[in-house]
């Protein structure tokens, strides 16, 4: 009986948020999207997708990881993108992880966001992220989890810009896409090197690995497509120096803030990383890159999360550090451990960042309980105080910076290249009767998420 | 049955006289609108007969004749879906009797030019469409005028120059090769600049956005919809010189430097309505691109970009010039906030916007994937810039959403989507989402003359 289960499991998994998707934007088209109309559809959909998540699970335990084909999306010469689905142990606990944390986000945004003006819209996009990020997390090929990718992108993007009437949020929601598609770029061509070195990408389970991979490429290949791989990751995951965003991204709403940043979506880097192992295992040099790049983010952002004085600011950098640890375990080729610690940390994560609006009020309460304040911080203070006086301030000043990532990028490629723009504008219309001055971003890469 | 294809161009021709006939604005609204959309349900049906049984020839008095394949009815479907799509949600104000009168016409001439099966009908189509474009205003007229010197002149010189050296001037008869190897070159050279012309390539990009910026958009759609400039580099490159595309690596280069340009250009631009002109620009330079390029697989999803930018262009310009015939000109310098007080057209223009772009899900993301995993391999760096252009374009077209839809509500009024474009541009989404989720369909129907293309370019 199970044999069929898990096609029609995953199908409710994936296809009941997406026909959400479709049916609340028809709500909105034919201008009949109420609130409870809206939290209804959601609300059933993130349960079937839930349900089906758990059948998945039940059915891997018991009979193993199997890998389902649905036909070909598209074909092109000798290009066909297949439609291949993956349910490995990895998967599975990944397909419950989502599908329980859009569950939860949906019940909890019932009453947190009720009378909010960008209520439906809201659903709109969770309902369209949780298909993208099942797609992630299911895809038994990489070409698949791209789709799925890209539309976690997206969605991200418009969450972070959710409250649109404030101008941060959207240029920040913008800096955020900005990051994504140019490490997409990266992704993109690791995914056609992949092509062209395995001649394939689909992923496969090895009965030695707990989790399923993508084909092993040797050499220089692999080398070239783990550089790849690892930078697409980097944007999603927020590492530096390309990880500016994540504390900018907690414009959004809160409850979409635990999801993406909190929960999934940071971690779809990680995941994708896991599932490239056998390309890492064979490329000692973009082992040694992930390791770096990880070390890196973790020192500075748990530097930087430090002296940020915002909640989920602060968050946003404990997310980006233990992210970092990720990577580092990554290249040391532990994904095991890094597999348990993306999904005690993605929880965590997720916990605290939905409780945080409600911080101050249970610490007055707990204060009040206790009728003295809680002493916090005391382990750090302590290592603070045994560093020397000078280094201590040097890395507080740093940190304040956020270690001039932001400002570099600011000052050596967003500023010259609209520069260019302005100039080839120029040229283009012919000196002297020029369309600008162009709308250049404000500085908005030294300026602060939240301040 | 042969006649349909008469009968095709002909009903976008009456379709015109009858419209310009009429007494009242509203009539002539409704009968352009039915007219237009007939033709195009008959050339839709006429593309699944050919499709079943195979090309068709039809000849009128024995002396013109029209030939029609797969290939040139899927190009008239697009012409008909974008032309159906400008007159029933175009700005009111903008398409008097004249223009749609006109907007028609040129319809039927760009069917001649999908339809010819010799040169002088091809070359007649060419620039009576583009010569038709001309209307009442400054900015047409002179935007007619430039296209008429850099696209139809160069064309039609290249026809003389067949005729006079003695080739053949029916299509099938290029083929057999009568024209020395010197001319051809120089006939081929030619055949490239009128189409880089007519498709907005730089240095030929101005005049259009000229004509976009003025609030032409009608004129503009019916240019960049049907994508007609790249048809002739498309049926005379590989009859007229079949080694000449594989010959000429400067082509790809001009085709990859052109669209990066306008991506870069388009950052430094303030007006909405140009900076989706240079947008739309670099999107179609990626066509020429993939079509200059020598590989089967990009030559592929060149011609599927083609078709998948056809409606997804045009449901983007037309919610541009909605937003400036309600506000006048936008600047994308502020936040704009339109999202509150039109949230459909906010909602459809993020649509069409990323589906121009490569948004997943669409045929333009299909098509890019295609392009890039053809080129990638044997061209790395036409395939690096490849997709930075359209990671440049995407995050322009998100930029510029953010600044016309996104920020604080105005205090003027922008009134949301009437009833006629609330279900025409619902309708043209739809139908974008269905060809993205469903693309073999277009694939299919574009192997074949990308084999043909290919194993022409390549064999010497």
């Amino acid at each position: 009986m199970l044999e069929h289960i898990d096609g029609v499991a995953l199908a409710v998994a994936i296809l009941a948020p997406a026909l959400a998707t479709l049916a609340i934007a028809a709500l909105m088209v034919t201008g009949r999207a109420r609130e409870e109309n809206v939290v209804a559809i959601s609300r059933t959909a993130f349960l079937a997708s839930l349900a089906g998540a758990i059948a998945i699970a039940v059915v891997v335990v018991q009979d193993g990881p199997r890998e389902i084909t649905t036909g070909v999306w598209f074909e092109a010469g000798h290009h066909a993108f297949h439609v291949n689905f993956l349910l490995d142990p990895l998967a599975a606990m990944m397909i419950v992880l989502t599908a329980g944390a859009c569950s939860l986000i949906g019940h909890f945004s019932v009453t947190y966001l009720h009378g909010e003006r960008g209520h439906t819209r809201f659903y709109l996009l969770l309902d369209l992220f949780a298909v993208g990020m099942l797609l992630i997390v299911t895809a038994g090929s990489i070409d698949l989890l791209f789709v799925g990718w890209e539309i976690v992108g997206i969605t991200s993007a418009l969450l972070i810009g959710f409250f649109h009437e404030r101008p941060m949020p959207v240029r920040n929601g913008l800096r955020a896409f900005v990051t994504y598609r140019c490490c997409d770029v990266a992704l993109l061509v690791g995914i056609i090197m992949l092509h062209h070195y395995a001649h394939e990408t689909g992923m496969h389970v090895d009965p030695g690995r707990w989790a399923a991979g993508l084909p092993a490429v040797s050499g220089g290949g692999a080398t070239v497509v783990g550089l790849a791989l690892m930078l697409g990751a980097m944007g999603k995951s927020a590492q530096a120096p390309v990880g500016g965003w994540l504390p900018r991204a907690m414009e959004g709403p809160t409850p979409s803030s635990a999801i993406f940043y909190g929960a999934l979506s940071v971690h779809a880097g990680v995941y994708l990383l896991i599932r490239a192992q056998p390309v890492f295992e064979r490329s000692p040099i973009a082992s040694a890159a992930l390791i770096v790049v990880g070390a890196i983010t973790a020192v500075t952002a748990t530097l930087t999360g430090r002296v940020e004085s915002d909640v989920k600011t602060t968050l946003a950098y404990a997310t980006m550090t233990q992210v970092g640890l990720m990577f580092v375990e990554l290249g040391l080729h532990l994904p095991t451990v890094a597999s348990v610690h993306l999904v005690g940390n993605a929880v965590l994560r997720c916990w605290q960042l939905l409780r945080a609006p409600a911080i101050l009020h249970e610490l007055h309460e707990v204060h009040g309980a206790l009728e003295h304040e809680l002493e916090t911080g005391r382990v750090l203070d302590n290592i603070e105080r045994k560093l020397p006086g000078h280094v201590g301030a040097w890395l507080y000043l740093r940190a304040l910076d956020r270690f001039y990532f932001e400002a570099l990028f600011d000052r050596f490629l967003v500023r010259p290249f609209f520069a260019l723009a302005r100039a080839l504008a120029r040229l283009d219309e012919g000196l002297g009767t020029s369309d600008t001055p162009v709308a250049v971003p404000r500085r908005a890469a030294t300026d602060g998420g939240k301040r | 049955m042969s006649n349909l294809l008469f009968v095709l161009v002909g009903s976008w021709l009456l379709g015109g006289l009858f419209v310009n006939r009429q007494v009242t604005q509203q009539k002539a609204t409704r009968w352009a609108v039915a007219s237009a959309a007939v033709t195009t349900v008959m050339t839709a049906g006429v593309l699944v007969f050919v499709w079943q049984r195979g090309p068709l020839v039809a000849e009128l008095a024995g002396r013109v004749s029209l030939a029609a394949d797969v290939e040139s009815l899927l190009l008239a479907t697009l012409t008909g879906l974008v032309t159906t799509t400008v007159l029933a949600a175009g700005a009111r104000r903008e398409l008097t009797r004249s223009v749609m009168a006109r907007l028609l016409v040129v319809a039927g001439a760009t069917l001649l030019v999908f339809f010819a099966s010799d040169l002088v009908t091809l070359a007649a189509g060419w620039t009576a469409g583009i010569a038709l474009l001309s209307g009442s205003d400054e900015a047409s007229r002179r935007f007619a005028g430039r296209l008429l010197l850099t696209s139809a002149l160069p064309l039609c010189a290249a026809v003389v120059w067949i005729g006079a050296v003695g080739g053949r001037l029916d299509l099938r008869g290029l083929e057999e090769g009568t024209l020395p190897a010197q001319t051809t070159t120089w006939v081929m050279l030619l055949i490239v600049v009128a189409s880089a012309a007519r498709m907005g390539i730089p240095p030929f990009h101005r005049a259009w956005v000229r004509l976009l910026d003025a609030g032409d958009g009608a004129r503009a759609i019916a240019v960049v919809g049907p994508l007609t400039g790249a048809y002739a580099l498309l049926r005379l490159g590989p009859p007229l010189s079949q080694a000449f595309v594989a010959d000429q690596p400067w082509l790809e280069a001009w085709a990859l430097t052109a669209a990066m340009y306008l991506a870069v250009v388009a950052f430094g631009q303030r007006k909405q309505l140009r900076l989706a002109g240079y947008l739309v620009a670099s999107q179609i330079a990626l066509v020429f691109l993939a079509l200059c390029s020598s590989e089967e697989v990009a030559v592929h999803g060149g011609l599927t970009l083609w078709l998948a930018l056809g409606p997804a262009l045009t449901g983007f310009l037309l919610t541009a010039q909605a937003i400036r015939s309600r506000r006048g000109p936008v600047d994308i310098v502020r936040h704009h906030g339109l999202v509150n007080q039109a949230p459909l057209l906010a909602g459809l223009a993020f649509v069409f916007g990323m589906a121009s772009v490569g948004l997943p899900l669409t045929l333009t993301f299909v098509a890019e994937d295609i392009i890039a995993q053809g080129l990638l391999v044997p061209h790395p760096w036409l395939a690096a810039g490849f997709v930075a252009v359209t990671a440049l374009n995407a995050i322009n077209m998100l930029r510029h959403y953010g600044r016309v839809y996104l920020g604080a509500t105005p205090r003027v009024r922008c009134p949301d989507l009437s009833g006629r474009e609330r279900v025409t541009l619902v309708a043209l989404a739809a139908l974008i989402l269905v060809a993205g989720l469903a693309p073999q369909l277009a694939l299919t129907a574009e192997a074949d003359t990308a084999h043909h293309l290919h194993a022409a370019e390549t064999s010497r």
